[in-house]
């Protein structure tokens, strides 16, 4: 009952907005840092340029969005309220970017004081972020597979940045710990733990209703998070304990399950009852197919030893899940969360006497579409430069960096769109009230 | 157990489906017919609201005694929705494409997350407080709903 209560405390427009606003940021220095190292970063998947990059892209613009939308999704889907937004979402941005500009710091200078640093941040973010959204949480049940996903990619992100500390902290070489090991687990528990199960959770409401699909069926969605979960599970056990057989057989039942999703989700986009497909659609789409893509080249990888030899196919699975895949749903999400944010904060400042111009009008759509193609453009350019590094470094760096200048404008011109309406309401609510 | 849900929720379904259709015309700029489907829409979701407003609503307010709480909060995003809903009717009769398509856009996204809050959290609370009522309860919320529905057929 008293989560039923929390549905009219949305919260304020600048707990999420904050998020949204510097994720584009993140991604800008990633461009900034793939013009700067050129085609050395992609060497391997272990250089320091392409892990900085790496978590540029995960810590600072897919958790960033993730997070930010989190606030807003929980009060809609589970009644439940982050308490204190006002207070929670500032500290919890404010540990997350600087720990995120640490970190990307420490890849590129292996210093152990930037790592250490970068783990208390993010660590104690991340740790005050899933205090308060698991408070709001407490007592309520998981009556659908989305509430149950929610709760299930908390305790990924836990589990991602608790191995992700303590490689951090294990990174100056005097621990004994394998670290290959742990870097696997961290990455299996962060793309599928948190990122896939959070994604799938969010998919099973937002793909039916907005994109007017029929519904995930009953026996997909309500086992999905948890056969990912357990697989992930048994998967690090057996991987933790050197079972090679077991290993292998767990890690390509959850890239199975993982692609299942993404199939699933795509056919059901098929079947969508829109008139037209919009951008998010698309970015769904181009998001779904390179999953898919990764999954597909893991499979490969893992039947044609030659191919696994080859230093292209874990930067190319790479390049499909953060930039293809995470990055281009975050993007078409925040396309809907945004304008949407915008008219409802504006409609409830004009109290229903002045109506709010509709979403649609927040960022313009060619502005939208131009985005979106910049984006696509720097995805298969990036691709490009795994393959050909020293013929495409450089175009995909400057690509990137377009693509993401643009989407920070897209963003900053719907805050200016706010802001300018939010005074015209003002005015003229304010004439309406002093009228006799 | 979930009666009002499953009730309730392929409601919702059908709205979104009249809601699809007026948006198929609207593409096509088959005006005439967008219209149609429009009323149809139009009807079948203020239908809906009443149906909450006048029956539901008030037998979970007087049997948890909660008067100021998420009802409050579900009749005043009706209101919104009924803003909305008037708005695209007008870009209709004026022809305006975009203008209505901005409109029930925002009124599709207002809608659904409106009915994310009712599915699974509202009406389980309904379903959990009112299950003796039901007898009552559904041939009502019947009545209203498919009564106002043919209207404008």
């Amino acid at each position: 009952m008293q989560a039923l209560l929390s549905f009219d405390q949305a919260p304020p427009l600048a707990a999420p907005l904050r998020f949204f606003l510097t994720a584009p940021l993140f991604a800008i220095l990633a461009a900034l840092l793939l013009l700067w190292s050129g085609p050395d970063l992609f060497a391997s998947r272990w250089t320091g340029s392409a892990l900085a990059v790496t978590h540029l892209i995960t810590v600072g613009f897919m958790l960033q969005v993730m997070l930010g939308a989190m606030f807003q999704i929980l009060p809609v889907v589970a009644g439940a309220n982050i308490s204190r937004p006002q207070l929670v979402a500032p500290l919890v941005h404010a540990a997350i970017a600087l720990g995120a500009m640490l970190l990307a710091a420490g890849f590129l200078s292996y210093q152990a004081l930037a790592f250490r640093l970068a783990a208390l941040f993010i660590g104690g973010g991340v740790g005050l972020f899933v205090i308060a959204a698991g408070h709001a949480l407490y007592g309520v049940p998981s009556t659908n597979a989305t509430i149950l996903g929610l709760k299930l990619s908390l305790v990924g992100l836990s589990v991602t940045v608790g191995l992700g500390t303590l490689l951090a902290v294990a990174l100056d070489g005097s621990s004994t710990l394998p670290l290959m090991q742990l870097t696997s687990i961290h990455l299996g528990w962060g793309f599928v733990g948190w990122s896939v199960v959070l994604l799938a959770a969010v998919a099973f409401v937002v793909v039916p209703m907005f994109q007017m699909t029929p519904a995930y069926p009953e026996w997909f969605a309500g086992r999905f998070s948890w056969s990912a979960f357990a697989l992930l599970l048994l998967w690090s056990f057996a991987d933790g304990a050197g079972w090679h057989w077991p290993a292998i057989f767990l890690v390509s039942a959850t890239v199975l399950t993982v692609a299942a999703f993404a199939v699933l989700t795509l056919q059901l986009q098929t079947r969508s009852k829109r008139a037209r497909v919009d951008a998010t659609q698309r970015y769904w789409r181009v998001a779904m197919l390179s999953t898919l893509a990764a999954c597909c080249l893991w499979f490969a990888a893992s039947a044609w030893p030659l191919l696994a030899e080859r230093r292209e196919w874990p930067l190319l699975c790479g390049v499909l899940v953060l930039f293809g895949g995470f990055m281009s749903v975050t993007i078409g999400m925040l396309y809907k969360i945004v304008p949407f944010l915008v008219w409802s904060h504006l409609q409830n400042f004009g109290r229903g006497r002045v109506m709010a111009p509709n979403m649609n009008k927040v960022i313009a759509g060619q502005q939208v579409d131009g985005q979106m193609h910049a984006h696509c453009i720097a995805l298969a350019l990036l691709l490009a430069a795994v393959l050909w590094p020293s013929w495409f470094s450089y175009p995909a760096g400057l690509a990137l960096l377009v693509a993401n200048a643009w989407l920070l404008r897209n963003l900053l011109r719907a805050v200016a769109f706010y802001r300018q309406h939010r005074l015209q309401i003002e005015t003229l609510t304010s004439a309406t009230a002093s009228q006799p | 157990m979930h009666e009002i849900k499953d009730f309730m929720t392929s409601d919702h379904r059908s709205c979104d489906d009249l809601l699809a259709m007026a948006e198929q015309a609207v593409a096509a700029s088959a005006w005439k017919v967008a219209e149609n489907e429009f009323l149809r829409f139009q009807a079948a979701l203020l239908a809906h609201f009443e149906a909450e407003e006048s029956v539901l609503f008030p037998l979970f307010e007087k049997r948890t005694g909660i008067f100021r709480g998420p009802t409050q909060v579900m009749r005043g995003e009706h209101v919104q929705m009924r803003q909305l809903l008037a708005a695209a009717e007008a870009a209709l009769a004026e022809r305006d494409a975009d203008d209505y398509a901005g409109s029930t856009e925002t009124l599709l996204i207002m809608m659904q997350q409106h009915n994310v809050k009712e599915e699974s959290v509202l009406y389980p609370m309904c379903d959990q407080q009112l299950a003796d009522q039901l007898e009552v309860l559904l041939p009502a919320l019947q009545t209203h709903i498919s009564g106002n529905e043919k209207a404008p057929a």
